[in-house]
């Protein structure tokens, strides 16, 4: 290996470490008994292996409703943007008609919005719909992506309209046209934007801040939160528990499906 | 009447007019080309007849049923495209039975879902006795349970041509399906189509940009020139009997030579030699048009004698042996032709040399200034 080379790793695992370090430190402190955390010198391994913290977060800390939870809103949130955005793109990458600039303008503006700028006017839609603290104040808002519109729509414009003609004259209705022919020509788009969708919705912390206030209805971030402030303040070891337990269905995610992660990945960049 | 009869159908997109008030009849059973150049106007066509395209004017008449306002599936018609557009998710036997899939009750349409529905196995015995002939016959039965990805050109070509068959539909429209295989594949899957036809005896109606194509496989072709039917004919009547100019060039291969005939003092010029006793047949038909232009094919011509006093004079510009035969091009004063020649009758010539050609009267054809073919009786008897 060249000197040159040799840097360039060196720089890169200074980089990883100074990354990876906060991961370690929490895995850490996971297995550490509670005298152990608060001693004065600094110890990676423990001295004695304690599993309790992660009993303790699955009893007193709710880890297991909040995983729960993560994953009925993520997974609810992907259905309803897929059944959305497949026709709302379709519709305006291979229709033509009058208003198609306007609203496909819209689409894009929407990309510009942060969503902190309409959150306080959703809130209050909500708010008089009686619809606080619920699942559905977590799911609906989120039901349709401007951004998976607009990146769908490039990959309808993709496909041969010869595809679509095709089942046209093999007497297939558009309905079947668009569900069974063409959107599974764009899988691999779809899986991107779901990889997308569900780490942005698994980590988003503001919104349901802003919504849930009952820790049964908590989503990951928000629940740990809850369970720092309330009753689990000092209890260092079992909030370390919490907090890994929360980010493993993302890590094990990107294990096993790693290309289709850094394709999401990318796009939360493309995004962003 | 059987057959398809298309009666002044016309297609204008925006303020373009793509077809021109297009009639043609076809009787059931027959092979037509329609041939031309990119942006003629063909593809335009067979899109209106599959029901792709809606007419802006005109009517369209299937086996005595007019189906321009039928939406395609009901027009009982198949149509093979270009880029064959196979599904690229089914295997090759599920591409095949799509047809008849969708013909079935909604639920049972349903991919996954239709696993609940009952009489989904029944159904699905009835689609693979009708796919099994057709893969049989089109000799891709070992590719049934494959990928379109995982074919070759002439595979996939198959492939489509066998979920256009197994409709059973009254007409087959193709568009281009020889363009994107190699010169060779194009050869055999040409043959494989005529055979093809031959033993459905169904209405083909075939789209190709390649006269070469269009002479070999055709009952009829019709040839169209931005959005206008330029002539309709058997090909040897296309090829010999052209209505225009533009026919003329667009028919044969090599192409047809033009020398200009122009009359200086009352004398004939053909290609800037004076022809001293122009042959009766041209004379009666050439000489009301000052600016006439003679057609003669590339074996209209014999090697002659220089010095021949019926023949024209010129130097060799190029040859090309092409084993049974070979083409010369001759620099003339005032044009350059070329010649086919026998390899035996060309052997020994080069490059620069002068030759004289005597050409065959009888087959040339006269075209006035505008393009337009002028006739004679003495011409017209002669063709």
């Amino acid at each position: 290996m060249s000197v040159r080379a040799l840097l360039v790793h060196a720089l890169l695992a200074a980089g990883a470490v100074i990354v990876l370090m906060p991961f370690a430190w929490m895995l850490s402190l996971s297995v550490k008994e509670e005298h152990e955390i608060f001693t004065s010198n600094l110890r990676f391994l423990p001295e004695h292996w304690d599993w309790a913290n992660y009993i303790e977060a699955f009893t007193t800390g709710h880890v297991g409703t909040f995983l729960a939870n993560g994953a009925i809103v993520t997974l609810s949130i992907l259905a309803l943007q897929i059944v959305t955005i497949v026709p709302a793109a379709y519709v305006l990458a291979r229709k033509e008609f009058r208003a198609k600039p306007v609203i496909f303008g819209m689409v894009l503006a929407v990309l510009l919005i942060p969503p902190q700028v309409t959150a306080i006017p959703v809130y209050l839609m909500f708010a008089e719909a009686g619809l606080l603290d619920s699942y559905a104040a977590l799911v609906v808002p989120f039901a349709t992506s401007a951004f998976g519109i607009f990146l769908l729509h490039q990959g309808f414009k993709t496909l041969p309209q010869d595809l679509i003609d095709a089942a046209r004259m093999d007497g297939a209705s558009e309905f079947h046209t668009l569900w069974f022919i063409l959107t599974p020509q764009l899988l691999p788009m779809i899986a991107a934007f779901g990889v997308f969708s569900i780490v942005a919705h698994w980590n988003d912390f503001f919104w349901p801040l802003l919504v849930i206030t009952r820790i049964e209805h908590a989503t990951p971030p928000l629940g740990i939160s809850i369970f720092a402030s309330d009753e689990g303040g000092n209890d260092v070891g079992p909030m370390m528990a919490s907090a890994t337990l929360i980010v493993l269905p993302l890590m094990l995610a990107f294990l096993i499906a790693r290309r289709r992660f850094i394709e999401g990945v990318t796009l939360s960049g493309l995004k962003g | 009447m059987a057959g398809l009869t298309i009666r002044r159908a016309q297609k204008s997109f925006g303020t373009t007019a793509a077809v021109h008030e297009f009639s043609l009849d076809i009787a059931d059973g027959e092979f037509v080309t329609l041939l031309g150049p990119s942006g003629c106007g063909k593809t335009t066509l067979l899109r209106l007849i599959a029901g792709l395209e809606t007419l802006s004017g005109g009517e369209i008449v299937l086996d005595g049923r007019p189906i321009h306002d039928l939406p395609p599936p009901a027009r009982n018609i198949a149509m093979v495209f270009q880029s064959y557009a196979l599904y690229p998710h089914k295997t090759v036997a599920a591409n095949i039975a799509f047809p008849l899939l969708m013909q079935a009750a909604l639920p049972l349409r349903l991919p996954g879902l239709r696993r609940f529905v009952p009489g989904r196995a029944a159904l699905d015995r009835r689609i693979a006795d009708r796919v099994a002939p057709i893969a049989r016959m089109l000799q891709i039965e070992h590719l049934l349970a494959r990928k379109p990805a995982q074919l070759s050109g002439g595979q996939r070509q198959r492939v489509a041509l066998a979920r256009a068959m197994v409709r059973e539909p009254r007409l087959f429209l193709m568009d281009e399906p020889l363009s994107n295989l190699d010169a060779k594949l194009r050869g055999s899957t040409r043959a494989d189509i005529i055979d093809l036809h031959r033993r459905l005896k169904a209405t083909f109606v075939y789209v190709t940009h390649d006269q070469g194509e269009a002479m070999t496989m055709s009952d009829r072709i019709v040839l169209m020139h931005e959005g206008r039917v330029q002539q309709i004919g058997k090909p040897l009547e296309l090829y010999a009997n052209p209505a225009n100019l533009f026919v003329a060039e667009f028919i044969g291969q090599p192409m047809i030579n033009l020398l200009p005939l122009q009359f200086v003092g009352g004398v004939a010029q053909l290609a800037g030699q004076a022809i001293r006793n122009l042959p009766p047949c041209l004379d009666d038909v050439a000489l009301p048009h000052e600016e006439a232009r003679i057609g003669l094919r590339p074996e209209a011509f014999a090697l002659a004698e220089l010095g021949d006093p019926q023949a024209l004079m010129g130097r060799i510009h190029l040859i090309e042996h092409l084993g049974n035969e070979t083409h010369i091009r001759i620099s003339l004063p005032g044009a350059e032709i070329t010649v086919r020649a026998s390899s035996s009758a060309a052997h020994g010539l080069s490059v620069g040399q002068p030759l004289a050609v005597r050409p065959n009267w009888s087959s040339a054809l006269v075209f006035d200034k505008h393009g337009n073919r002028a006739r004679s009786a003495a011409l017209q008897a002669a063709a």
